[in-house]
């Protein structure tokens, strides 16, 4: 039972982590229409910039996630308003390389500052709630209700607001959403802010929990992006949905099967990218 | 004398190829040697990328096919005694089953879910080598023999048991691939490839069958990525698992790209051979420069170059007559 409880909880914790992400990744494509292959890189930014805060400069925890959502957000705007702004006429190449690109650069630089070492701040919650006969961490508890709230919190912000509606139409058709008098120059930074600080978030939480090192942003991303891809396309339901699919069927899977699991996850990505292209709950979109 | 287009193609040509032959001799030391070796493996899987660029599809799991050719040959050698010179073929040829497997399944999918799809099957092999036991787990595969000697009638045995030696059968499989992808390119068959991406569904309706072009092109860039991986196992007589991990199959795309693509085979050669030659000096000042390089590199060439260095001359020319 506790060992049930637990997976249940790791996979929440996964989930929580990968969601996070993809919504971000999703938003991106939705709007920008690139693959953002440096989202895995804003996440180990925002990690190693609470470590920074909160271990190196001992500033609170809380406070130290919303400085690195500063830093990392301004981050993204800076890579935006440099690189992908001026790319967005061109083809979808260019800014595919040019984002592998400035990924790469951003882990040299933080293995520089870093010197390269793996790193974590430690737990900080410390303690256990007993529930049904489970010991589980209050950390990771935690972790999975604040990742709820924010995750809600995005969700009813581009359901319900003013410019979460813009965002919708434009990832819908850009050129009648401008028509209709959206900027899109400003939605597009508003997206780019969003979701980094969305990866800052994430990074965040993962490095009182694990290690930490430059070069994880490379695995992370591509995780996210296949989440993104078999939630479909655009879909913040999906992202959701598959999110949770997949960090479940990893973190159970590498229990109780070990570390093959992983491939496992991997063989059924392709199999839905095979029969369902647009993925889970997504809409069919053009992209070149 | 009248130089036509053709003759002054043709002496670059002949020039690059002495050059190639030559350099061992000009620069002897083992190290550079070695050098020389990773610039050639990497200027045969940008000719790979550039080749399946050419259907439209952005490949970011070359490596995985690397690491196909590697272990084939290897376990081949360890298990079976197979020689390593019929394990260069044995590599290629499971390298090229392998794409075409994946390749007749995957290839009627378009865009950037391929280029997603790519990467996740290099994720698979990449896990599968590092957890199964009977490839060696996350230790790899470790005493791989090497190419034993040859005895040619008339010249004696040739040993090749240094840099120097190995340098040569590398630069084989460079030239096969080299010539093969150029001929490829400028048949007819190449043209169908480059018709492909632009308008597929009207390729279609003038009786091509695209997936059967993507295929052979998918296969014959994986069949050399695969002879270039065994070639590499029994040259170091290692693997490790871990060398195959997607920064890899990242910079073979951003050593593709800084090539150029308007010619598949000098393109690769170009951004295969100057980028790992800038790597290996930054490798000695700190490892750390090598990432910074690579990624500044990709940005400044989407930037400025974006055709990549092969569109210099013509670039160059532009500009000058403007002034």
């Amino acid at each position: 039972m506790t060992e049930l409880m637990q997976t249940i909880l790791n996979s929440l914790v996964l989930s929580a982590n990968y969601i996070l992400l993809a919504l971000g990744l999703s938003l991106i494509f939705g709007i920008l229409r690139v693959l953002n292959f440096a989202h895995g890189t804003f996440y180990i930014c925002g990690a190693y910039a609470v470590y920074a805060l909160a271990k190196m400069a001992g500033i609170n925890y809380f406070l130290a996630t919303l400085m690195a959502m500063g830093v990392v957000g301004g981050l993204g705007i800076l890579i935006e308003a440099v690189i992908l702004f001026p790319l967005a006429e061109k083809v979808k190449v260019a800014s595919l390389g040019a984002i592998l690109g400035v990924s790469m650069v951003l882990e040299g630089m933080l293995s520089f500052i870093f010197e390269g070492e793996d790193v974590t701040i430690g737990s900080y919650f410390k303690g256990t709630v007993s529930l049904m006969g489970a010991t589980l961490s209050v950390e990771r508890i935690m972790v999975v209700i604040l990742c709820g709230i924010i995750v809600l919190g995005l969700y009813l912000w581009i359901r319900k607001t003013r410019q979460g509606i813009a965002i919708r139409a434009l990832a819908e058709n850009p050129k009648v959403a401008s028509l209709q008098g959206i900027n899109t120059r400003s939605i597009r930074f508003l997206v780019m802010g969003i979701a980094s600080c969305l990866a800052a978030v994430a990074g965040a939480i993962v490095t009182p929990l694990f290690y930490i090192n430059p070069f994880m942003g490379g695995s992370i991303v591509f995780k996210a992006l296949l989440i993104v891809a078999v939630g479909g396309m655009g879909s913040i339901e999906g992202s959701i949905l598959a999110g949770l699919l997949i960090g479940f069927m990893e973190s159970i899977g590498v229990t109780y099967l070990g570390p093959i699991a992983e491939v496992a996850s991997f063989i059924v990505v392709i199999a839905i990218f095979l029969f369902r292209p647009r993925g889970l709950l997504g809409v069919e979109y053009e992209f070149h | 004398m009248n130089f036509t287009k053709g003759t002054s193609k043709g002496i670059v040509l002949i020039v690059l190829i002495l050059v190639l032959m030559l350099l061992p001799v000009i620069f002897p030391n083992p190290a550079r040697i070695g050098m020389f070796i990773s610039c050639g493996v990497a200027s045969i899987l940008a000719m790979g990328w550039l080749m399946i660029l050419r259907i439209g599809c952005l490949s970011l799991g070359q490596v995985a096919f690397l690491a196909i050719g590697g272990y084939t040959s290897a376990l081949l050698a360890q298990k079976l005694g197979v020689s390593p010179w019929i394990g260069l073929l044995g590599g290629g040829v499971a390298s090229g089953l392998v794409a075409f497997g994946i390749g007749v399944v995957f290839l009627k999918v378009r865009g950037l879910s391929l280029s997603i799809i790519t990467f996740a099957f290099a994720e698979v092999v990449r896990l599968v080598f590092s957890t199964l036991g009977f490839f060696g787990g996350h230790g790899g595969i470790l005493e791989i023999p090497k190419f034993n000697p040859l005895t040619l009638p008339g010249w004696g045995t040739i040993q090749f048991d240094s840099p120097f030696s190995n340098y040569y059968i590398l630069l084989m499989i460079l030239f096969l691939c080299g010539i093969f992808m150029w001929r490829m390119d400028h048949s007819a068959l190449g043209r169908t490839f480059k018709s492909l991406p632009q308008n597929e569904d009207l390729a279609e309706s003038l009786g091509v069958y695209p997936l059967r072009y993507k295929v052979i092109n998918f296969v014959t860039a994986c069949f050399f990525a695969g002879v270039a991986g065994a070639f590499t196992a029994h040259y170091y007589g290692c693997l490790y698992p871990g060398s195959y991990s997607v920064h890899q199959s990242i910079i073979v795309q951003i050593q593709a790209t800084v090539g150029g693509a308007s010619s598949v085979a000098l393109g690769g050669l170009l951004g295969g051979f100057l980028m790992v030659m800038v790597e290996s000096w930054l490798l000695n000042v700190d490892a750390r420069w090598v990432f910074i390089f690579y990624g500044s590199v990709i940005i400044v060439v989407t930037f400025f170059l974006p055709d990549g260095l092969l569109s210099l001359p013509q670039k160059m020319k532009k500009v000058l007559n403007k002034t």
